[in-house]
């Protein structure tokens, strides 16, 4: 079976600053893939570059088969920032709706500029993905209210209703308490059997008990199966940083 | 103010104005949201600067003064989506010269035509008292096309205002959609300078927008309640501005502006209870 994702040799520099180098990565079908590493790692900066956000100064990236670009609209994106201000009038269930728009499985770009009419297919399927996401008691409200754990969820829901092949999430817990990110997690765990992921967490002994594979990025990337992270592998990711976290598991 | 509707029967100046005032409301209801929304005021107002430079052009060289605005307009409002879409830096220093370039270009042609000086106080300031019967069939034809694309992409371009990252991943064609609505907001603030003035444009465009938008949570409400109320305050305006003979576009705007005053102290107290 081909890859779903495949990076060769891929390099990427913002300006003269370079972020990632020489990444090679192959992501198979309805893999769980749990991306860490420290901040300004370039955790983000690999996604959008997945996502055809950014293009590559170096090396190759495939996605299902064909370019980034050409391929987008069969992923599920969640940013680590949201790209809209919060006071925006507008309710959840309109958020979720907006991530109907777009271009179909089959259809070229222009079918995405075809006038859409509410109707009950749609209400159907914003209801659902809701209920997916177990949010359905938000839908009325406007995102202005949102706890951080609640937008989360709800824009989780705005990317799953475009039934993505592929989900790219960039640091889904970030705003969310503990119960709430294994709650998020399991979610997570079960859309695996009919999706493939990629996450990025600040957490990595959490998601190492969720993911198949961890991949640890700091502008190179080193790919590892969940069993073999171990002390020295955090140390070499992390460095000094990873002796704080240790301290305070002993006491 | 019951002088002003008798006069209404009597004068067919005032019933142009009456219908001229109308259709700049429903424009700016219609675009007065997604401006208030996105932010892009800024926009709206260099877009409306630049309009003065293509008007003097055309004056100049003896062609129609409002075919030069729309093409200033037009032209501008491409240019800045351009570089908002292309640079991502740099649009707010942009918007500022097409501001300055288009008002110094619009007053040094002008002052080149004999007698004209009038005009430009009128295209500053407006003058819906001399609206002529051709340029309100211009302006229904606009406020047509507005209407139009509205009812058939409001979702697309809200998407694209909302989100435009998210907007641009689900395969959405961005860049037509934001060119297309600046050019809309163009064609709009044109609308406009006929009725209260190229200086007054931002507050008509925005302030009945963003007063809707301290009651009602969603941006298609918005449009209707803005709509409703710029068709009010403009021909109350008008009409307050009739009996004692004060400029119209400087009435209507005052009127606007304390409504909005008006309209955030209520919308506050309520949220406070
Ligand atoms: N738009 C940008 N322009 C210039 N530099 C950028 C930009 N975005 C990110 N960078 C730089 O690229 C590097 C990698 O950033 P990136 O956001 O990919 O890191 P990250 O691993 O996601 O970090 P975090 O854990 O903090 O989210 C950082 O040094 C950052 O300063
Ligand atoms: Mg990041």
């Amino acid at each position: 079976m081909n890859p779903v994702i495949e990076l060769r040799g891929v390099g990427f520099a913002y300006n003269a600053n370079p972020v990632l180098q020489n990444i090679d990565l192959t992501v198979r079908e309805r893999e769980f893939l749990g991306i860490v590493g420290p901040n300004a790692g370039g955790k983000s900066t690999l996604l959008r570059l997945i996502l055809g956000l950014l293009t590559p100064d170096l090396g190759q990236i495939q996605v299902l088969d064909d370019t980034p670009r050409a391929t987008r609209h069969l992923l599920g994106y969640v940013a680590q920032h949201p790209g809209f201000s919060r006071n925006f009038p507008m309710s959840v269930r309109q958020v979720v709706e907006l991530g109907l728009l777009g271009r179909r499985e089959h259809g070229g770009p222009l079918a995405s500029l075809q006038p859409v009419r509410a109707n009950a297919d749609e209400r159907a399927r914003v209801a659902q993905a809701l209920d997916e996401v177990e949010a359905s008691d938000l839908a009325a409200r406007q995102i202005d209210g949102l706890s951080g754990g609640q937008l989360q969820r709800v824009l989780l829901a705005r990317a799953l209703i475009s039934r993505p092949r592929i989900l790219l999430l960039d640091e889904p817990t970030a705003n969310v308490d503990q119960r709430a990110e294994g709650d998020i997690f399991d979610l997570l765990k079960r859309l695996n059997e009919r999706m493939t992921i990629l996450v990025v967490s600040h957490d990595i002994a959490f998601v190492s008990s969720y993911v198949t594979r961890v991949a640890c990025i700091n502008r190179t990337l080193v790919c590892h199966p969940t069993t073999a992270i171990d002390a020295k592998l955090l140390h070499e990711l992390y460095g000094d940083k990873i002796r704080m976290v240790a301290h305070e598991h002993t006491t | 103010m019951s002088e002003f509707f008798q006069a209404l029967l009597h004068y067919q100046f005032l019933q142009y104005a009456l219908i001229a005032g109308v259709l700049a409301a429903i424009g700016c209801g219609l675009m007065g949201p997604y401006v208030v929304v996105r932010r892009i005021g800024f926009i709206a107002g260099g877009i409306a600067h630049s309009v003065l430079g293509g008007m003097g052009m055309a004056l100049y060289f003896g062609a129609d003064p409002l075919a030069g605005a729309l093409v200033a307009a037009v032209l501008s409002a491409l240019l800045i989506g351009w570089v908002r879409l292309h640079w991502h830096t740099g649009e707010d220093i942009l918007i500022g010269a097409l501001w300055a370039i288009g008002m110094a270009i619009g007053i040094l042609f002008i002052s080149r035509i004999p007698g004209y000086q009038a005009d430009l106080v009128s295209y500053l300031f407006g003058n819906i008292l001399l609206v002529p019967e051709r340029e309100l069939w211009f302006m229904g034809a606009l406020d047509a096309i507005l209407l139009l694309v509205v009812l058939i992409w409001h979702r697309q371009i809200l998407a694209v205002v909302f989100d435009e990252e998210y907007a641009r991943l689900r395969g959405l064609p961005v860049t037509f959609l934001y060119l297309l609505l600046l050019v809309l907001i163009a064609l709009t603030v044109v609308l406009l300078i006929h009725v209260v003035g190229l200086i007054l444009v931002l507050a008509l465009l925005t302030l009945p927008a963003a007063m809707a938008g301290q009651h009602v949570h969603s941006v298609a409400r918005m449009m209707a309640i803005a709509t409703l109320l710029s068709i009010f305050l403009v021909v109350a305006g008008l009409a307050i501005s009739y009996g004692p003979n004060l400029p119209p576009g400087p009435t209507i705007v005052l009127l606007v502006g304390l409504s909005y005053l008006i309209s955030t102290l209520f919308s506050r107290m309520r949220h406070r209870t």
